[in-house]
């Protein structure tokens, strides 16, 4: 393998391939996703019940409502909208509080509230709402709990909560890594192929390795730029910011061993393509594992790019150390020397198939 | 129009998908995983707070406390077990109390109980465990509210018996699988312009009708069955079977008309690629409404493929609720939408075959 030659191509990749769409969607896809689910996800993931109010006087309650962090709440101005909103799932619960609503309960008197529940909203949602309502209200009257009563909260087990939208990076971050080490030497070898170019580049001194290499490298490269940009812009990295690196680097090897594979056995570039866009499943799997834990975690397991997204998940949301995503790195460095070894086996039959 | 002529273009066709390796065993690889990603998400909403409850009197807690819907008790042994069930998460909280809520065993002494959570619980979350503990405290203690909640369920009441996650994303899988047919099939028709055998065809008396009608035919047949594949293999056909293959078949013809004017404005396979991406991640939108339900905004109902995954949606997952009379609206909008773009399609592409052949 001669380096100069290796540097000649690797010009060539990025002056001549930067400009084709899979690099380019490569570089915008990752960045519109980290605007698009900081903008919208976030709060469509809150998993707080949503409670609706029309106040027809001017309780307390309501205010006393909106202070609750675990209650998403909205006022309504008339009970028909209450009752629209509710009825399309805009939220989970309505309440419509009658006017006078405060002072005949301080004066213990028997009232009956119109509550509009939403039929696809969860049981417990209901309940949540109905006790926060009750809570509030007896606050208000001033009927608190028996004194005789002593509440001591304990917590158990080690702090281990990551909120959705911080379980989203890794899955960005998987996705940066992912597009770009997957399409960009998929898509740049089979149109070298598509366009016979690849013959004539053949027919002089470089080699199918050095190709190889070339290709492989600008995928390494776009993916670690791509995967450090998204945890830069998402403030992520922390002391363990060399290990990090190290598992970018790593989950970018995988990818672009992947994209290599893939651009070897693709004879043009909407084969590859499709490849893409069937295999995106196979590749994302995890995240869905970590979006939502209440999948069982160990299924995630048996997906290669788990060994990526689990560490970047442990060391970036969970404060993790090197101890915590040990193990997943062995298995990420034992799957990246794999990957690496049938891609060198596949290089070496092209060549022998070509001569 | 002669079918006799159409006929061999279709197998032809049919043949030219399967003999492409790559095409073939990514449908039927992505066939398999769908299948298989559908049978891996849970199969149940889990839409209760368990509490787990210890006292060295088992029955404090009963009456009202135990009936409140969305919540569900259960007795624990000892409180050293009730604390490793939460850290298993068997429970999302444990209550621990120490004697009767009403009596006190020591009148100068308060009785404590202990609220046992996980760490992993946010702040907000545990905020709400306080306050159903502190309504339940009440009730036991007798300080019962005296105002009684008049409730009307609106739409459907799914209270126990909710949407499990796997059977919220098939709308969406089953219209992955019928979007795939618009790449075949634009692929095809692209290669035959770009290889020029467009042109060799309509050289025999074949007219320019005739090769639509076999391609249209080839995509209808490829999405459909792919999508008819995938949902019989969930066994979800079971239930309203004829609303679902007939919404299928209907988003079978529109995503071939997609199919057709995608052809007609690219110019290379490449440029299908590029603009049957834009046309996927615009008609993907829709199913998010159905993933995370809610109010839906008016846009979303613009665009097309809303009508495929709501009817999807609602015969899949409404057992009877929903009847023909419930999908009028969504079906009259289908094959309106069906024909418009099955017309466009034609319109524009022979537009692009007599310029082609112009040339």
């Amino acid at each position: 393998m001669h380096i100069r030659r290796i540097g000649a191509l690797l010009k060539k990749e990025f002056v001549y391939g930067s400009k084709s769409y899979f690099f380019i969607f490569a570089v915008a896809a990752p960045l519109i996703a980290t605007l698009l689910f900081n903008l919208i996800f976030s709060s469509a993931f809150s998993g707080k019940p949503r409670m609706g109010i029309f106040d027809q006087g001017h309780s307390q309650i309501v205010g006393s409502l909106k202070e609750l962090p675990s209650i998403d709440l909205r006022e309504y101005q008339s009970e028909t909208e209450l009752q629209e909103t509710v009825k399309k799932g805009g939220r989970d619960v309505g309440i419509v509080l009658p006017s006078g609503f405060d002072s005949n309960f301080k004066q213990e008197e028997s009232m009956e509230i119109t509550t509009y529940i939403w039929g696809e909203s969860l049981l417990k949602n209901r309940a949540i709402i109905n006790a926060a309502l009750l809570h509030k209200v007896r606050n208000l009257a001033g009927s608190e709990a028996p004194a005789s009563v002593e509440v001591i909260a304990t917590a158990l087990g080690d702090k281990d909560n990551v909120s959705l939208k911080d379980r989203l990076l890794p899955v960005i971050v998987l996705m940066a890594i992912f597009i770009a080490g997957f399409a960009v030497p998929s898509s740049s070898l089979a149109e070298e192929k598509q366009k016979k170019t690849i013959e004539a580049l053949l027919s002089t001194p470089t080699t199918q390795n050095e190709l190889f290499v070339s290709k492989g490298l600008v995928g390494i490269i776009v993916s670690m730029v791509m995967g450090n940009t998204i945890l830069i812009l998402n403030q992520a990295f922390n002391t363990h910011g060399a290990l990090i690196i190290l598992i970018l680097f790593l989950g970018s090897i995988m990818a672009t061993s992947f994209g290599l594979m893939l651009g070897a056995f693709s004879k043009d570039i909407s084969s590859v393509y499709s490849a893409i866009e069937g295999l995106n499943v196979f590749v994302y799997a995890p995240g869905l594992f970590i979006l939502f834990p209440q999948i069982p975690q160990w299924i995630g397991k048996f997906f290669p790019t788990y060994y990526v997204i689990n560490p970047i998940m442990t060391l970036t949301q969970k404060d993790g150390s090197w101890a915590a995503v040990k193990g997943d790195l062995m298995v990420l460095i034992g799957i990246t020397v794999a990957l690496m070894g049938a891609v060198g086996t596949i290089a070496s039959k092209k060549r022998q198939q070509a001569a | 129009m002669n079918w006799r002529r159409i006929t061999p273009l279709i197998s032809k066709d049919i043949l030219l998908f399967a003999h492409d390796k790559l095409f073939a065993f990514l449908t039927a690889f992505c066939l398999i995983l769908f299948i298989m990603i559908y049978y891996i998400l849970p199969k149940t909403v889990k839409e209760t707070i368990k509490i787990g409850y210890y006292s060295p009197s088992p029955h404090v807690v009963t009456g009202t406390a135990k009936e409140a819907p969305g919540i569900s008790i259960q007795n624990v042994n000892s409180d050293e077990r009730l604390k490793q069930a939460v850290v298993d998460k068997k429970f999302h909280i444990g209550i621990s109390v120490s004697g009767e809520i009403l009596k006190p065993s020591d009148p100068g002494k308060n009785t404590q109980v202990r609220l046992y959570y996980s760490s992993e619980i946010p702040d907000e979350i545990m905020e709400t465990y306080t306050i159903i503990l502190d309504e339940m405290i009440n009730r036991m203690s007798g300080h019962a509210a005296k105002f009684n909640f008049a409730e009307t369920v609106l739409g459907p009441d799914m209270a126990g018996k909710q949407i499990p996650f796997r059977d919220r994303i098939l709308p969406l899988l089953v219209f992955f699988m019928l979007i795939t047919g618009t790449f075949i099939l634009a692929n095809l028709i692209t290669d035959e312009l770009e290889n020029k055998t467009m042109q060799a065809l309509l050289s025999t008396p074949m007219q320019v009708t005739d090769v639509f009608a076999g391609k249209a035919v080839v995509g209808v047949l490829l999405s459909f069955s792919q999508a008819l594949l995938m949902i019989t293999a969930t066994g979800r056909l079971a239930q309203n079977p004829l609303i679902i293959t007939s919404a299928m078949f209907l988003g079978a013809i529109m995503v071939t008309g997609m199919a057709f004017l995608i052809a007609s404005v690219a110019k290379d396979v490449m440029s299908v690629v590029a603009w049957g991406t834009l046309v996927v991640m615009i008609l993907s939108i829709p199913a998010v409404t159905i993933l995370f339900p809610g109010p839906v905004p008016g846009w979303i109902k613009a665009i097309p493929s809303f009508f495929i995954v709501d009817t999807l949606h609602r015969a899949v997952n409404f057992k009877t609720e929903i009847g023909w009379s419930g999908h009028l609206d969504n079906f009259s909008l289908m094959i309106a939408f069906s024909i418009a773009f099955i017309f466009l399609g034609i319109l524009t592409l022979k537009r692009k075959v007599k310029c082609t052949l112009e040339e």
